[in-house]
């Protein structure tokens, strides 16, 4: 029997395939990691000095305050970050980091939205951290891996 | 592709216009941009609204997570969890302990399964899904709380805004077609007033001004301009106007006729003096050919000078030198007319021009001279001038027909005692009795004349000698009765002495010296007449 010209076989794969691609059935597990220089010294952080460093807030660690690096190459590990580690909009976020820049003084942190750049800045600045994929931050050379921020499933 | 045509049609007459122009101009430029500016609105409203959403959700599910304490118990986080799902945004509620317990609201019991969102709209279920890690008094988390906050509302707040944006840009459209549309109607009625001005203004009517009331810069520059221009045609007008009446009423006032035509002879323009030579009126003349004011005689040569003019290009009509021709009244009179005519080029085209004068009078003095200088004042028969004018022509007739030809000369005997006694008056008054008598005897073709005092001379062509005999015989008898002069009777005689030709010569003296010599044989031997070189028996007629 044929169906719009389409044998039985071929409409049960067409319905696995569709099966296979909806929304149910594909979530990818995935961690956030905050991630340094290989060269920088032993770091340890807890989740309210990583929201407080990457909120523009000062934070010294072995006598060396620590830069904090925005990874927004991409939307999706931006918007995981911004809620599973600062818990706001970007907009909210971008506006809060300005506007303390401008009551307290110093600089707001840098955001970068080129991979190379980033990973440039990363390695030659041993107080810098910045956050990444689990998986990106394992396939870069020159880096370690602080933290895990967060891990869950995302679609 | 006749609805092709048709809008085809439709196109050229909108954009014919400048309000059609401006109209379908501002179309094109909002069919293009309003959807860009629309679309760039639409999507920092879509923005703002999701950002608003996904940041209010951000920063309260913490607060909700700060709700939840380690040491309660279920029944209290199962309360807690009540009291976050009646918050009104929250539309999922759950949360699960560190050993995988899942305590659930007791309002609620979705199946459904949880993947947390990141991204407004992900996953398509109108649910904003987010986890939020529970801590305890020493910050160790001991529990995931997962929450599902309701997008509908945001949805609908994003489609409300659509739908109003839709209609507002639609009022917008329309809005702003019809004020573009009065816009251009007002601008163009400026400039419809100032056409329907210059339509006037071309069609002759100068006096009508360009009163247009505009704000407009350059239309009201344009409408300065364009009226310094009417002011200026208007004077100009004016003093064309004055040149041609005043070179109207030269040309009216001329005792000359003044008369154009174009290269065909026909009539363009005639003046007042030329309307009374012919007796027409302007407009009886006027569009017909000059022919018509022209006698049969002369119209021979106009018609060739014409001819000639037009093959030749050459104007032999015209010159300084005036012509005389022939000119011929409404009434159908043929009378004398000088004509002097010369050729001008008016836009392009060959004007002719001639001045007219009725020479009737002079014709007619010039005649009288003529007539003067010909004949006898007193008898009004040719003098010894034309008489030998006459004479030649008799014998340049004779010589070529092969005919014969008479000459007599008379005297009157006893003409100076009618003087002597009667006085001159009588003596003029015989001789023009005797003037008319031998006008009597005579042909029409012979011709009588008075060469002096009381001597005549008849010329006779085609007489030969038994003819001038009996004219000569009949005169005798004709002078031999009384005249009746002012009731005196006098009676006279002559005496006639004829030659012949080419008998007794063939020119004019050596004739009339024959005819004067026999004529005083005549005289001597007291006959009437002699004949030159004849038998004296022939002439027996005695006196």
């Amino acid at each position: 029997m044929s169906i719009l010209g389409l044998h039985k076989p071929s409409w049960l794969l067409l319905i696995v395939l569709w099966l296979l691609t909806s929304s149910t059935a594909f979530a990818d597990t995935r961690s956030l990691v905050l991630v340094t220089s290989e060269t920088s010294p032993a770091l340890e952080l807890s989740g309210k000095e990583i929201r407080w460093l990457f909120m523009g807030l000062p934070v010294v660690k072995a006598g060396q305050r620590i830069e904090p690096l925005i990874n927004a190459t991409t939307p999706l590990v931006y918007e995981v970050f911004l809620q599973k580690v600062i818990y706001m909009s970007a907009q909210n976020y971008e506006r809060r980091l300005v506007v303390r820049a401008f009551r307290l003084g110093g600089r707001r942190p840098e955001k970068y939205d080129n991979q190379v750049t980033l990973l440039r800045n990363l390695r030659e600045n041993p107080n810098a951290v910045t956050f990444m994929w689990q998986d990106d931050a394992q396939r870069q050379a020159k880096i370690k891996i602080v933290t895990e921020l967060w891990s869950g499933k995302i679609k | 592709m006749v609805w092709k045509n048709k809008i085809t049609a439709v196109c050229n007459s909108i954009c014919g216009t400048l309000t059609g122009r401006l109209v379908a101009g501002m179309v094109i430029i909002h069919l293009l941009l309003l959807p860009l500016l629309v679309g760039a609105v639409f999507y920092l409203v879509k923005e703002g609204y999701e950002t608003q959403f996904i940041e209010h959700l951000r920063s309260t599910s913490p607060l909700y997570a700060q709700m939840i304490r380690a040491e309660d118990e279920e029944p209290v986080l199962v309360a807690s969890l009540d009291e976050i799902l009646l918050s009104g945004q929250v539309t999922f509620v759950e949360l699960e302990t560190l050993d995988n317990r899942l305590i659930r609201s007791s309002l609620e019991n979705s199946e459904e399964a949880f993947n947390e969102d990141f991204f407004f709209g992900q996953n398509g279920d109108q649910t904003y899904n987010i986890e939020v890690l529970v801590q305890d008094a020493d910050g160790d988390p001991f529990a995931t709380l997962r929450l599902g906050y309701s997008e509908q509302m945001t949805l609908r707040h994003i489609e409300r805004t659509y739908w109003n944006g839709i209609v507002i840009s639609a009022g917008y459209f329309i809005l702003s077609t019809l004020f573009v549309v009065i816009i251009s109607i007002i601008l163009t009625r400026s400039i419809r007033q100032i056409g329907e001005t210059s339509q006037a203004i071309a069609q002759g009517e100068l006096e009508q001004t360009f009163a247009v009331q505009t704000n407009i810069g350059e239309v009201s520059q344009l409408v300065d301009n364009l009226e310094r221009m009417r002011m200026t045609l208007l004077q100009d007008r004016q003093e064309i106007h004055d040149r041609e009446v005043r070179i109207q009423a030269i040309v009216d006032n001329m005792a000359e006729g003044v008369i154009s035509t174009d290269e065909h002879g026909v009539v363009e323009s005639i003046n007042q003096a030329a309307e009374q030579i012919f007796g027409y009126r302007s407009d009886e003349i006027i569009g017909n050919n000059i022919a018509m004011l022209i006698s049969e005689s002369s119209r021979v040569n106009y018609d060739e000078y014409v001819r000639d003019y037009l093959c030749s290009g050459i104007a032999k009509i015209t010159c300084l030198d005036a012509l005389e021709v022939m000119g011929r009244r409404k009434d159908g009179q043929n009378f004398p007319l000088e004509v002097a005519v010369s050729e001008l080029t008016l836009g392009g085209r060959r004007v002719l021009s001639g001045i007219l004068r009725d020479i009737t009078e002079q014709a007619a003095q010039k005649a009288q001279l003529e007539h003067q200088a010909t004949h006898d004042g007193l008898t009004c028969l040719p003098n010894r001038t034309l008489c030998l004018d006459r004479l030649q022509q008799m014998l340049a007739r004779s010589q070529r027909d092969q005919l014969n030809s008479a000459l007599m000369m008379l005297d009157l005997n006893l003409f100076k005692n009618v003087n002597d006694t009667y006085g001159h008056h009588y003596g003029d008054a015989l001789l023009k009795a005797v003037a008319e008598r031998l006008q009597t005897v005579t042909r029409g073709s012979d011709t009588v004349a008075r060469i002096g005092g009381d001597e005549f001379v008849i010329l006779l062509p085609g007489q030969n000698d038994e003819g001038a005999i009996s004219v000569a015989e009949n005169i005798l008898d004709i002078i031999r009765k009384p005249f009746n002069i002012m009731g005196q009777s006098l009676k006279i005689g002559t005496s006639i002495g004829i030659a012949l030709y080419p008998q007794h010569g063939e020119d004019e003296s050596c004739l009339m010296r024959h005819a004067d010599e026999a004529m005083y044989k005549a005289k001597r031997q007291h006959l009437g007449y002699y004949l030159s070189g004849s038998d004296e028996k022939l002439n027996n007629k005695s006196v």
